[in-house]
């Protein structure tokens, strides 16, 4: 039975929203264990960390002619270490650090080098340890870089040619009450070694090794050693949709401020500086409340995970459903269309045996049709032919009257008179009065002048066509009549035949046509009866599909997340919420004050009001007016993140809460428009604070004068002048 | 003339040709249409063979009658069946009675109104110029030798009627 517990089940059982809900404490309990969510808040007490031992060896490569080479051994080009020998494409690193190394000048020159071994040992005292300097590159961030380095396992920033002389570190740290030796050889950055706990049992020193590392193992290492002896617990977070844990890289790069990097306030990185704020102000229940944060953020992942996997689901039924619908509106749409008469079969072929054989009559009667025209026209042109023959005739009778009264006068030939007297000749003498030929005496007695040369049968002709044509021209004309008659009664004849077949066609052609017709509209029923079956099929079918989609029911977003699960976390990190905020409110007003007045008294006392809120948000007033962190100057920002990190130190330590290691480096801060009179002051305060919060403050600095001046010998490196610090 | 005589299609054609070259009254296609429609023309239709230089008969036999009656006088030059230069037809004055006694005849009377149409389409051509006016349809030129000259009659009517559905708008305009 937890607290926690008990406390969730209160605030389930006035559940507001989806009800109450009952659950038992034991319940509760069990939830939360499942969950990951620590039952009990950690009591946070510091284990303070300490470097008591320094030491790290190696050579440096100088050249020739560097002042520290002489008398050194030179070692040729060929011979040299190959991390140590220039690379033509191997650019020196843009180094962040300041003043990282004794003799940075880069030589890329190929040629012999001066091999010139070092070492450096210094045992740093509890309270304010000072390294100076008084120029900058003298090898100060060299001895900070070494002590992280051995501390978190990551190889700092090192300055390349540092980095690549460092052969050997050995560094001793307290930790409580335990004493660790973090020792390893280095090859241009890349550690081998192990870590030893150091026992000493009647001045016999007695070595376990508790872990052992080779190049990136280094830092998984020193995070397990460290994290569990300080009591420090991971922090997770969640980035989008994945927990991310920051563990000792995270907290160790708080121990540190570096002049170059004073965003955000509290350690390296922004997103967890609320995590770390309550890591450090240590409230008991932080550690709880993360957890519980974390468990239901995880929840709500995986519940926006389902929900768009169901919508997609869901989307994709509804549409096969409605797709399903159609189809099965269409298909009775068209069965709806098919023609509903029943068909004869019978019928339908009698129908096409007699339009069959119109066809042929019709054919037949074509082709007696042609005959019959063909025949018509030629009656027709027969009648034309009479009738031309006949008005021919009748205009020729016609021009004899015309010319029978009158006498002929000349010869046509030769123009000669036919005169009185050859005139009255032809009855007398028997001659032509024309050409005064013999004319014959027969015929002349009927009155037809023609010449005796001319042959009898035509002189009978015309003796009887005279006479016949003068006595009956009744009948003489009713032989061309009953000619323009006969073939005007056979033209009417063709033409009537040809009418009668014409019409007798167009008869049978549109009986066929019916039948034809008939025939179609069978065709199509039996095109219809088969479709109608096929169809018939079809509506099945999709009645069934449709049936099918409309039962299963639609996909309901299976919750992946257990509802009474996420109500306890959710009551679980709304009683932590309180608990934390009720235990830190009161702190934060304190520390608060102290950043004040720390930073006050590191020289910028235009800058009041503080008040450093649960976020690790820093709200402040600058000359009176309202300011925030990121808007002040960088050496406000200095001087205030050193004041915080104290004050948070110093609040952990006087409350014998909070779970900071007392541990706080700090580079180079007068690089930072920091003077010596103001750094003396920071220095001093940083003693008072140490002094009261048992502390280990290490400052490295170019203004050297404060550190000899304010610390004891033991508590400084400091290099004068010119020299290097090792 | 013989020629345009005997086939009212060509003379036809000639009328037709005229109205369009507008060197005769459009009321003419009604003359030619009716050349072409009336029973009469068919009677009278008398075909002619072409030889070297166009339609061509002998005129002796029939102009003989005439001359004989005293109604019209051939005078030749040149030497008759060898080389005739030049043949010249007059009108005698009893010729010039006989017409206008022959023009009153209702049936013979036709000869008198297609002889004026005749003389119209004719108008001053010679000899010469009247046989390339008839050279230029292809169906007189393209008749072989000796042969009766195809009638063009279908051609004409589809010449008629395009003009004669161009005419009434001409005429239209032309009032205003």
């Amino acid at each position: 039975m937890s607290a926690l517990s008990a406390e969730v089940v209160n605030v389930l059982a006035k559940r507001r929203a989806g009800g109450p809900l009952s659950l038992t404490v034991d319940e509760v309990d069990k939830i939360l264990s499942e969950l990951g969510v620590p039952l009990r808040g950690t009591k946070a007490v510091p284990v303070p960390l300490r470097a008591t031992r320094i030491h790290f060896r190696g050579t440096k490569w100088l050249k020739p002619d560097h002042p520290d080479a002489a008398g050194h051994r030179l070692v040729d080009a060929a011979d040299l270490p190959e991390w140590v020998r220039p690379v033509a494409d191997k650019n020196s690193p843009a180094v962040g650090s300041v003043g990282a190394g004794a003799a940075p000048e880069v030589d890329e020159q190929p040629g012999p080098k001066a091999q010139v071994p070092f070492q450096f040992e210094w045992s740093p005292q509890p309270g304010v340890n000072g390294i100076g300097s008084g120029r900058n590159l003298r090898g100060k961030s060299t001895i900070l870089n070494v002590l992280m380095w051995s501390l978190t396992g990551r190889c700092p920033q090192f300055q390349n040619d540092v980095r690549s002389w460092i052969e050997h570190v050995e560094v001793d740290w307290q930790v409580g009450t335990e004493q660790l030796r973090v020792g390893f050889d280095a090859v241009d950055g890349v550690a081998t070694g192990q870590v030893v706990s150091v026992t000493e049992v009647d001045s016999d020193t007695r070595s376990t090794v508790i872990g052992q590392f080779i190049g990136a193992d280094f830092e998984g290492v020193m995070g397990s050693l460290m994290m569990a002896r300080l009591r420090l617990e991971n922090i997770p977070v969640w980035t989008d949709a994945t927990a991310r844990v920051h563990a000792w890289p995270a907290y160790s790069s708080s121990f540190v401020v570096r002049a170059n990097q004073l965003d955000p306030i509290v350690g390296n990185e922004q997103t967890i500086g609320v995590r770390m704020m309550q890591m450090f102000i240590g409230t008991d229940w932080a550690p709880v409340q993360a957890a519980a944060m974390t468990a239901r953020r995880g929840m709500d992942t995986a519940r926006a995970t389902a929900k768009d996997k169901a919508q997609a689901a869901g989307e994709v039924v509804e549409a096969s459903r409605s797709a399903a619908e159609k189809h099965l509106q269409d298909l009775r749409a068209k069965l709806g269309k098919l023609p509903a008469a029943t068909l004869d079969v019978q019928g339908m072929f009698d129908a096409a045996a007699r339009a069959s054989d119109l066809a042929r009559q019709i054919h037949r009667l074509e082709v007696r049709l042609i005959e019959q025209a063909s025949f018509a026209e030629t009656a027709r042109q027969q009648l034309k032919a009479v009738k031309a023959r006949v008005h021919t005739k009748y205009e020729d009778a016609l021009a004899a009257r015309f010319f029978h009264h009158m006498r002929p006068s000349v010869c046509p030939r030769c123009a000669a008179q036919v005169t009185p007297e050859r005139q009255a000749a032809e009855p007398d003498k028997h001659e032509c009065s024309v050409c005064a030929s013999e004319l014959n005496l027969e015929a002349l007695q009927s009155d037809v002048i023609v010449a005796a040369s001319v042959p009898d049968q035509l002189v009978g002709d015309l003796v009887t066509g005279t006479s016949g044509g003068n006595g009956e021209d009744g009948n003489a004309e009713e032989g061309p009549v009953d000619e323009v008659g006969a073939a005007q009664t056979a033209v009417s004849a063709a033409e009537a035949a040809v009418a009668k077949l014409t019409g007798k066609i167009a008869e049978l052609t549109r009986e066929r046509g019916e039948l034809a017709a008939r025939v179609e509209v069978g065709g199509e029923l039996l095109t219809a009866a088969s479709e109608r079956r096929t169809l018939e099929l079809d509506l099945a079918r999709a009645e069934g599909a449709l049936g099918a989609l409309t039962r299963s029911s639609d996909p309901r977003t299976v919750d992946p997340v257990d509802p009474v699960q996420l109500a306890v976390v959710e009551a679980a990190e709304q009683v932590l919420k309180k608990w934390v905020k009720n235990d830190q409110d009161p702190m934060l007003v304190q520390i608060s004050a102290d950043i004040e007045r720390l930073t006050q008294s590191f020289g910028a006392d235009n800058l009041s009001a503080f008040a450093l809120s649960g976020a690790a948000s820093m709200a402040l007033r600058e000359n009176g007016v309202k300011q925030i962190y990121s808007g002040l100057t960088a050496g406000e920002k200095l001087r205030v993140k050193i004041a915080t990190a104290i004050a948070l130190i110093r609040h952990g330590y006087v409350e014998g809460i909070g779970r900071h290691p007392g541990f706080l480096v700090l580079d180079s801060p007068s690089a930072e428009e920091m003077p010596e009179e103001d750094l003396a002051t920071m220095v001093k305060a940083l003693k008072g604070v140490a002094g009261e919060a048992e502390m280990q403050i290490f400052v490295a600095t170019r203004n050297a004068a404060p550190l000899v001046e304010l610390l004891p010998e033991a508590n400084r490196v400091v290099a004068e002048g010119n020299s290097y610090v090792w | 003339m013989d020629f345009w005589l005997r086939n009212p299609d060509y003379l036809a054609d000639e009328l037709v040709s005229m109205v369009e070259a507008g060197t005769a009254d459009p009321s003419y296609l009604i003359m030619a249409r009716s050349l072409l429609d009336d029973p009469e023309p068919d009677l009278r239709w008398y075909p002619m063979p072409r030889w070297f230089f166009g339609a061509y008969e002998q005129l002796d036999d029939a102009f003989s009658l005439l001359e004989t009656y005293g109604l019209a006088t051939l005078r030749r030059t040149g030497q008759p069946g060898k080389k005739s230069k030049r043949n010249q037809f007059f009108l005698t004055q009893h010729g010039a009675a006989a017409v206008a006694e022959l023009a009153k005849d209702p049936t013979l009377g036709w000869y008198h109104q297609q002889v004026k149409l005749v003389a119209l389409v004719a108008a001053d051509d010679g000899g010469q110029a009247l046989k390339d006016r008839q050279y230029r349809q292809a169906a007189y030129a393209g008749t072989e030798l000796g042969v009766d000259i195809a009638p063009i009659a279908s051609r004409v009517r589809e010449r008629l009627d395009a003009l004669s559905a161009a005419a009434p708008e001409s005429a239209a305009g032309y009032v205003e």
